[in-house]
C-alpha cells in the first residue's frame, strides 16, 4: 500500500530522529536470552552476597556487638565507636595513617607524572623502560619486597652501604628509629609509581599535538607548556589516580606488618590504621572493636572520596565538556 | 510472535547456561568431608624455634610407631605471633586438639571455655603424674583445676658468649651479682668491645620475665590473689630508671638497636645477631641459643636483689581443646610426652626440665654438655636461696600487660617519654589490660 504525503513525511521525520532502544524484553526469544545472560552472571553474584555483601553487612552489626570470636555476641550499641575516641593508641595510627597517605599519595603522582613526562618523547627502549617502572607496582605489596625493604633500610642494609660510598657514615636502622620509620614506608609507597605512571603515559599521548604547535607559534617553552596544555588536559587522569591511589593508601597493611614486624614500629611510629585493626581483633580478640574501626575508615575513606569528587569541578577539565 | 521454534544458536546457549547452573548446584552439596577414615589425625600446635620442632617431629614419629592409627600434624610459629595465628585459627572454627599454652595466655582461653579440663584424665592414668613434682603441678593449675600439663620447668637466666668474654678480657661475672654489679660489670664490657660494635647487655626494660624478677624482689608479685595489679608505679619506675642509666653508660644496646629486635626467641636476640655479649631468657632456651652460634655459650645467675626474685616457672603446658575429637587420643600424646622414655628423650630438655621424676631418669644417660649445664643452673639456682614459690596466677589479659611493657619501655627508651611519664603510663596500661 502506498503511503500518504502525510504519512511519507512522518515516516521519514520519525526514521530520522535517534531510535530510543527498547528497553524492556518483549518477545520470548528476548526473554530468553536475558535469562542465559542472568545464569551466566549467577556464580558471580553468588559470589558478592556470599564473600563480600554478606560479610560486610554481618561486620556491620557486629561492630555494635562485643563478639570476640568464641561465643555469642552480645549487643553493646554504640560503645564501640565511643571507646574508639578515647584509645590514645586510636589516635595514634589515625595521625599515622593520615601522615602516610598526605605525603605519598601526591609524592607518588608527581613521580608518576614527571616519569610519564620524561617517557613521553618516545625513548629508543620505550617499551624495556615502562616494563622496569611498572614491575614495582606489581610486585611492591608483597611480603617479599615489605621483607627486603626492612632489610635494605637496616643499618648495615643497602641504604647506608651506599651513603658510606658517598663518604656519608651512617649506623642509624631507618626502619627502627621512631623518627625515620614512616618516611622509609613512604618511600616503598613512591617507589611503586608504576601503575599510575602508564596511566599518566597513556593520557599524555593522547594530547594533540596541535595545541603544541599551536602553542611554539605563539613563543610558548616547555614550562609554559607544562602548565597550560598538559597538565589541564591530564586532570581527568590526575583525578582518576588520586583516588585510586588514596583508596589504597588508606588501607595500606603489609608494610607496616612486615616492617614493623606486627608491632607497628618503634613507639607506634608505623602503627597503620589496619595494623591497628588486626592487633586488635585478631590479638585482643576484640572482633565488635575492630569491625566498628573497619566503619569508621570506611566512613573516612567515603567522606575523603567525596570531598574529591566535589573539589573536582574546580580544576578537573573534561575535553569533550561543552561550558 | 506466535511461532516457537528454536535456533541451534539458542539450543547452545540453553544448553551451557543450564550446565552452569547444575554445576554451581552440585558445587554447593559438595565440600564436606572425605569420608572417615581408619586413622584418626590429630592437630597440634606449639611456638618455638625450628629446633624445637625438628625434636617435636621426632617425638611424633616415636609416638606413631607405638599408636600406627594416629597421625599428628603440626604447625609451629614465633612466640610473638603464636597466640595471634591461633586465635585466627580458632575464629574459623579450626580448633587444634593439642595446644601448647602459656602460663600468662591460659587464663584467658579458660575463660572462653576453650581448654578441657584435664582432671578425669589425670584420675584414670591415662595421664599419669604419680610422680610429678607437685610444686610445679600446683603453679600450673588454674584455680586449683589442671588445663594443661606442664611439659618442663625452667628458671630465668642470663646467658653470655664466653669467647666474647674472653677477647674483653674482663673475667667471667661472678656467681652471683647484685644489679649494681651487673650494671659495673656491662659497663666495662661494653667498653671493651665497643671496638667490635659489640654491647655487653640487651636492654631488657621490656622483657616481662626480667621485670617480675624485678617487682618480687622488691617484696611482691605481679599480681594479686584475686587478679589485680600488685606492683607500685615506683617500682616501675626504678625499673625503667636501672635501665636508663645502663644505656647512658653504654653497658646495655642502645634504644635504636633494640628496636630492631621485633621478635621473641634466641633467635631474634641480639646476642645470636652477635651484637650483645649477654643474652636473658629461661634457661629451657639455652640449648636453642647454643644452636645458633659456634662461640660456646654459658649461663649466668640473673641479678640479685633483697629478696628472692626467681622462681620454677612452669616453662609451657600442653592443653587439649574442648571440642577436640579425639580428647583420648590427644591425652595419650601428652602422656607419652612427659613419661614415656622414647617422648621424653625426643623433646629432650627443650621444652624445660621434665617434672616427672621418671621423666628425668630417663634422660640421664642421654644428656649432652648443653643440657648438664641447665641442669647444673638449675641446681644451683635452686639451692642459693635466690628463688622463692610463686603463689600467683597470671589473669587473662597478662599477655597484653607484657606487650605494654616492651611498647612504653621502648618510649622511655627512645626519650618520647620521661621515665615517670612512662612508669605510670605503663600502670595504667596494666590496670586496663587485667580489667
Amino acid at each position: 500500500m502506498a503511503f500518504t504525503p502525510v504519512e511519507a513525511i512522518t515516516r521519514e521525520a520519525r526514521e530520522a530522529l535517534p531510535t530510543r532502544k527498547r528497553t524492556r524484553a518483549r518477545f520470548a526469544h528476548e526473554k530468553r536470552e536475558n535469562a542465559a545472560g542472568y545464569l551466566f552472571l549467577l556464580p558471580w553474584f553468588v559470589g558478592m552476597f556470599v564473600f563480600t555483601a554478606g560479610p560486610v553487612i554481618a561486620s556491620l552489626y557486629l561492630s555494635f556487638t562485643n563478639y570476640n570470636l568464641i561465643g555469642t555476641p552480645a549487643w553493646v550499641g554504640w560503645q564501640n565507636y565511643l571507646a574508639m575516641f578515647q584509645d590514645p593508641q586510636w589516635w595514634d595510627a589515625v595521625r599515622v595513617t593520615l601522615v602516610y597517605v598526605v605525603l605519598s599519595v601526591p609524592l607518588k603522582l608527581a613521580v608518576a607524572l614527571l616519569v610519564a613526562l620524561l617517557l613521553k618523547r618516545g625513548l629508543v627502549a620505550l617499551g624495556l623502560f615502562r616494563a622496569i617502572y611498572y614491575v614495582p607496582s606489581l610486585l611492591g605489596s608483597s611480603v617479599a619486597i615489605a621483607l627486603l625493604w626492612r632489610q635494605i633500610f637496616d643499618s648495615d642494609g643497602l641504604v647506608n652501604q651506599a651513603l658510606s660510598l658517598l663518604g656519608i657514615h651512617v649506623t642509624t636502622s631507618w626502619v627502627s628509629t621512631p623518627d625515620t620509620a614512616l618516611y622509609t614506608l613512604v618511600i616503598l609507597s613512591v617507589w611503586q609509581f608504576g601503575s599510575p605512571m602508564l596511566i599518566f603515559l597513556a593520557g599524555l599521548q593522547q594530547i594533540p599535538q596541535e595545541y603544541y604547535e599551536a602553542a611554539a607559534t605563539d613563543g610558548a617553552g616547555p614550562v609554559r607548556n607544562f602548565f597550560a596544555i598538559t597538565l589541564p588536559l591530564i586532570t581527568p587522569l590526575v583525578f582518576f589516580n588520586l583516588i585510586l591511589q588514596m583508596v589504597g593508601a588508606f588501607q595500606a597493611f603489609t608494610p607496616s606488618y612486615i616492617v614493623s614486624g606486627g608491632t607497628g614500629g618503634p613507639v607506634y611510629s608505623t602503627l597503620f590504621y589496619t595494623l591497628y585493626l588486626y592487633q586488635e581483633g585478631f590479638g585482643d580478640l576484640k572482633m565488635g572493636y575492630a569491625s566498628a574501626m573497619a566503619w569508621v575508615l570506611l566512613i573516612a575513606v567515603a567522606v575523603f572520596t567525596a570531598l574529591a569528587f566535589l573539589t573536582s569541578r574546580y580544576w578537573v577539565v573534561y575535553q569533550d565538556e561543552r561550558s | 510472535m506466535s511461532r516457537i521454534s528454536y535456533t541451534r544458536r539458542q539450543v547452545c546457549q540453553l544448553g551451557l547456561s543450564s550446565l552452569v547452573g547444575l554445576s554451581l548446584l552440585d558445587l554447593a552439596g559438595c565440600g564436606s568431608s572425605t569420608g572417615g577414615a581408619a586413622s584418626e589425625t590429630l592437630q597440634l600446635s606449639f611456638w618455638g624455634p625450628a629446633s624445637r620442632n625438628k625434636l617435636t617431629q621426632a617425638a611424633i614419629k616415636a609416638f606413631h610407631q607405638e599408636h600406627p592409627s594416629i597421625t599428628i600434624h603440626s604447625w609451629f610459629a614465633d612466640f610473638s605471633v603464636y597466640f595471634n595465628q591461633l586465635n585466627t585459627q580458632i575464629a574459623s572454627g579450626n580448633i587444634p586438639d593439642l595446644i601448647q599454652m602459656d602460663m600468662s595466655y591460659v587464663a584467658q582461653y579458660v575463660k572462653e571455655h576453650e581448654l578441657l579440663d584435664l582432671t578425669s584424665f589425670v584420675q584414670d592414668k591415662t595421664i599419669d603424674l604419680s610422680d610429678f613434682d607437685q610444686q610445679m603441678l600446683k603453679n600450673s593449675l588454674d584455680n586449683g583445676v589442671n588445663y594443661g600439663i606442664c611439659l618442663g620447668g625452667n628458671y630465668e637466666c642470663m646467658i653470655y658468649d664466653t669467647t666474647l668474654i674472653q677477647e674483653a678480657g674482663v673475667g667471667t661475672p661472678p656467681a652471683t651479682w647484685t644489679w649494681d654489679q651487673f650494671a659495673t660489670y656491662a659497663a666495662q664490657l661494653s667498653k671493651a668491645l665497643k671496638s667490635k660494635g659489640i654491647y655487653a647487655s640487651p636492654d631488657a626494660s621490656g622483657a616481662i620475665d626480667m621485670f617480675e624478677i624485678w617487682v618480687r624482689q622488691h617484696g611482691t608479685e605481679l599480681w594479686t590473689t584475686d587478679g589485680k595489679i600488685a606492683f607500685s608505679v615506683d617500682t616501675v619506675a626504678s625499673w625503667f630508671s636501672f635501665w636508663d642509666g645502663m644505656r647512658k653508660s653504654g653497658a646495655c644496646a642502645p634504644a635504636q638497636l633494640q628496636a630492631t629486635v621485633t621478635g621473641s626467641g634466641p633467635s631474634a636476640s641480639l646476642l645470636a645477631q652477635g651484637k650483645a655479649a649477654f643474652a636473658t631468657g629461661h634457661s629451657n632456651q639455652f640449648s636453642s641459643y647454643q644452636t645458633l652460634t659456634k662461640h660456646p655459650l654459658a649461663l649466668q645467675t640473673v641479678p640479685t636483689g633483697a629478696a628472692p626474685g626467681n622462681y620454677l616457672k612452669p616453662s609451657m603446658l600442653m592443653s587439649i581443646s574442648s571440642k577436640s575429637k579425639y580428647a583420648k587420643d590427644a591425652a595419650a600424646f601428652i602422656n607419652f610426652l612427659i613419661t614415656d622414655p622414647k617422648g621424653v628423650t625426643a623433646i629432650g630438655l627443650d621444652r624445660g626440665i621434665p617434672g616427672s621424676a621418671r621423666a628425668r631418669a630417663a634422660l640421664e644417660p642421654a644428656l649432652q654438655a648443653v643440657d648438664k649445664a641447665v641442669l647444673i643452673y638449675a641446681s644451683l639456682v635452686a639451692g642459693n636461696g635466690s628463688t622463692s614459690p610463686r603463689t600467683v596466677l597470671d589473669p587473662p589479659g597478662a599477655g597484653k600487660v607484657s606487650t605494654a611493657l616492651s611498647n612504653v619501655s621502648q618510649a622511655v627508651a627512645f626519650g618520647k617519654q620521661s621515665i615517670t611519664a612512662g612508669a605510670s603510663t605503663f600502670y595504667q596500661d596494666a590496670v586496663k589490660a587485667i580489667s
